[in-house]
């Protein structure tokens, strides 16, 4: 049986627990616990920004984070599964299934792909679902998806570091 | 010596040259050449005789000459013609002439060069999507977990059937195509490779 967690659930909590191992393993948790940023931008000729959305997530090594990107023509769907080792250092996995339909009959094709990467904690790793058209044409659109992740502890000092300065 | 003739020939004036010398227009030299023609040509002073018949019979007829009431009838004439002349114009649109300054010619010309000019830069503009920017960044917490200690906790992430998943709508235009084989790299990677 698949065992899933709800560690968003966990982390971020302000539990109402009792007793000290609940706190222990709470933290425990948290200690382990990754931010998953993802921003995925539609870019034109140039790399000029045309579109652009952000989400974050909380997970633990080895849950992915599913996205899911409609669009009119193209569905994609991309678990990005963050696995982190001893050292401190994350391989990410994307694996990625595409639907697209690019012709006039209205013929769906479909493609899969998996991808891994080793990469730091807070280093920022993009994803092309479609391909990436370095010289791309007038009216080619390419899809990014930036995908950071990090401890969840340092999203949190991020936040109010950003709060702080704010004040 | 004249000897009579009894038909015209050349040499015989003509009717205008006649009536010229009946009226006493021709000048002396003339005047004596035809007098001396006439005297040996009965049929020219037959003619002459006729002219001089005519005049009589013109002066003869009552002849009353109202001048006013001609000056009218004449003036309205024109009148009358006049007005159907620029009727008969009025209806052809097409021929009536519109003066329009120079001025409001070249503003206008200037105008529409312009527009066309605008047209063009706009055709020329590369077609771009509706800029949108949508965050869709998910709260962190505070969630409130009620356990009271490990074994409901194990329990509760256990029975936890929730996914983490992000969904995202992307514009309606463009159209995407698949470009090639779905990439993964590192952004240093991708800014170097670029």
């Amino acid at each position: 049986m698949k065992v899933r967690f709800l560690p968003l659930l966990i982390l971020v909590s302000l539990v109402s627990v009792h007793g000290e191992d609940i706190e222990s393993a709470l933290k425990s948790l948290k200690d382990k616990a990754l931010a998953v940023n993802v921003a995925t931008r539609v870019l034109e000729k140039d790399q000029v920004t045309v579109w652009h959305t952000e989400s974050s997530k909380v997970t633990i090594s080895g849950k992915a984070v599913s996205l899911k990107l409609s669009g009119d023509n193209v569905l994609i769907l991309a678990d990005i599964t963050p696995y982190m080792n001893a050292d401190g250092t994350l391989l990410l996995v994307a694996q990625g299934e595409v639907y697209i339909t690019s012709s006039p009959d209205g013929g769906v094709k479909y493609y899969s792909t998996m991808k891994s990467v080793p990469v730091k904690a807070g280093e920022k790793v993009i994803f092309f679902p479609l391909g990436v058209a370095f010289d791309a044409d007038e009216n080619v659109y390419t899809i990014e998806v930036e995908i950071e992740v990090l401890p969840y502890s340092e999203m949190i000092k991020r936040k109010e570091g950003i709060t702080d300065g704010s004040r | 010596m004249y000897r009579e003739r009894d038909v015209h020939t050349k040499d015989c004036p003509g009717k205008d040259v006649l009536s010229a010398y009946f009226d006493g227009e021709l000048d002396p030299r003339s005047m004596d050449q035809v007098s001396v023609h006439l005297s040996g040509c009965s049929l020219c002073r037959q003619r002459l005789e006729g002219f001089a018949v005519l005049r009589k019979r013109l002066n003869d007829v009552p002849f009353s000459l109202d001048l006013v009431a001609s000056k009218e009838r004449t003036l309205n004439l024109i009148e009358a013609q006049h007005v159907l002349r620029r009727a008969a114009k009025r209806e052809r649109f097409w021929d009536r002439r519109v003066f329009i300054p120079l001025p409001v010619v070249a503003a206008v010309g200037l105008l529409f060069m312009f527009t066309i000019a605008a047209l063009i830069v706009w055709e020329m503009q590369p077609k771009t999507v509706e800029m949108a920017e949508i965050k869709d960044v998910d709260p962190v917490g505070p969630y409130d977990v009620d356990v009271k200690n490990l074994e409901q906790l194990a329990e509760f992430l256990q029975n936890s059937n929730s996914t983490i998943e992000v969904t995202i709508r992307l514009p309606s235009q463009p159209a995407f195509f698949l470009m090639g084989e779905p990439k993964l790299l590192r952004e240093t990677d991708y800014k170097r490779g670029k």
